[in-house]
């Protein structure tokens, strides 16, 4: 029997195929010449710093004053949900297979600006998320064929989150295990 | 507990970028192959550590260096593997292979099976098993390393020796 006091050799045995190499090493001095070619480059430079900070400024003024909710309030417009997750809940009892088709149909990929997926990651090219659309439209189609109980991922709290190029965003419970396999090979690319 | 191991040879001096990814790249790179179990991660992980190494140039202790390089790069692997899409992409399929030089190929299913119970550990257990004893720091040198108390330390190598022996049916791992 192997002791775990010999592990230092046992690892040096079963691992001795997997080194770093000299290509690593290339590719560790390759990334960091070029981080530190971008760290360079952002020496302070007080006049576009300035601009930014008025243009800034001018620009949140504007904002504040065309400010509206994300999320209206109505009762028969419910723009924004998490079945599954603390957030929301006064919505959750309201919630129907229709709202989410009704959610879905509402938006346009040509004004998506991302959808993420929690703990996952974020996609913004438009193809992609006119794609990534077009999965969750299925999936509010076929919505009915998927129990209470598994439509709303109350395991991991995992949620879609699409943001709107007007800053509107949905927030839809995720288990639906083809788009998550779709947006994992977009990131994965 | 601690004096099983021998003090490790380890450089004086300031050494090179060189001269430490040729003493302990390898060991950064097959812990945390252990710890995730996958090689291109692990890789990864190895090129973060020593990406960090260049970039922040920091003012190492003398004999301190591999503890930084190895804290460095079980923070980035507990990161990883908290994330959910390495849980479920990578993670959720294990997939630890040995990878023996092609002249060890042999009867070593004992040491396979010895490594994957390491690498099936919980990261808990995982990291102190690794730093002590395939790394060979002390206790008091990974409750430093760690930031956690000795004891800590000492009741995870105690729970992950008894987790290793009832996964290796074994009886003499004391």
């Amino acid at each position: 029997m192997i002791k775990l006091e010999q592990l230092r050799e046992v690892s040096d045995q079963v691992l001795s195929g997997l080194t770093a190499d000299d290509s690593l090493k290339y590719r560790i001095i390759q990334n960091a010449t070029s981080s530190k070619k971008s760290h360079s480059g952002m020496a302070f430079r007080p006049v576009p710093v300035l601009c930014c900070v008025v243009a800034l400024v001018l620009a949140s003024a504007c904002l504040l004053n065309s400010l509206r909710p994300v999320s209206p309030a109505g009762d028969s417009e419910i723009r924004v949900f998490a079945a599954g997750s603390t957030d929301s809940v006064h919505t959750e009892d309201k919630l129907s297979d229709r709202t989410i088709l009704l959610i879905l149909k509402d938006i346009t990929p040509d004004s998506i600006a991302s959808i993420e997926l929690i703990g996952t990651g974020v996609v913004t090219e438009p193809s992609d998320c006119a794609s990534l659309l077009a999965a969750l439209q299925d999936y509010a189609g076929t919505v009915d064929s998927v129990s209470s109980d598994e439509r709303y991922d109350t395991v991991d709290k995992e949620s879609i989150i699409i943001t709107m190029d007007d800053g509107t965003v949905y927030k839809i419970a995720d288990n639906h295990p083809e788009f998550d396999t779709l947006l994992k090979n977009m990131l994965s690319r | 507990m601690s004096t099983i191991h021998q003090s490790e040879d380890r450089p004086s001096g300031a050494l090179s970028f060189d001269q430490l990814y040729e003493l302990y790249a390898t060991d950064v790179l097959r812990v945390s192959y252990y710890y995730l179990g996958n090689r291109e991660l692990a890789e990864d992980v190895t090129q973060d550590v020593f990406v960090k190494l260049i970039s922040n140039s920091p003012d190492l202790e003398t004999g301190h260096e591999k503890a930084w390089l190895l804290k460095v790069a079980l923070n980035r692997c507990r990161d990883l593997w908290r994330s959910s899409w390495i849980k479920k992409v990578v993670l959720g399929h294990p997939g630890f292979e040995c990878f023996p030089a092609p002249d060890d190929i042999g009867s070593m299913a004992d040491k396979f099976s010895l490594a994957e119970a390491v690498n099936r550990l919980k990261p808990d257990f995982k990291e102190v098993v690794l730093l002590f004893y395939y790394q060979g720091f002390s206790v008091t040198e990974i409750a430093e390393m760690m930031n956690i108390a000795e004891g800590t330390v000492s009741s995870r190598l105690s729970r992950a020796r008894e987790k290793l022996q009832k996964d290796l049916k074994g009886d003499d791992m004391q």
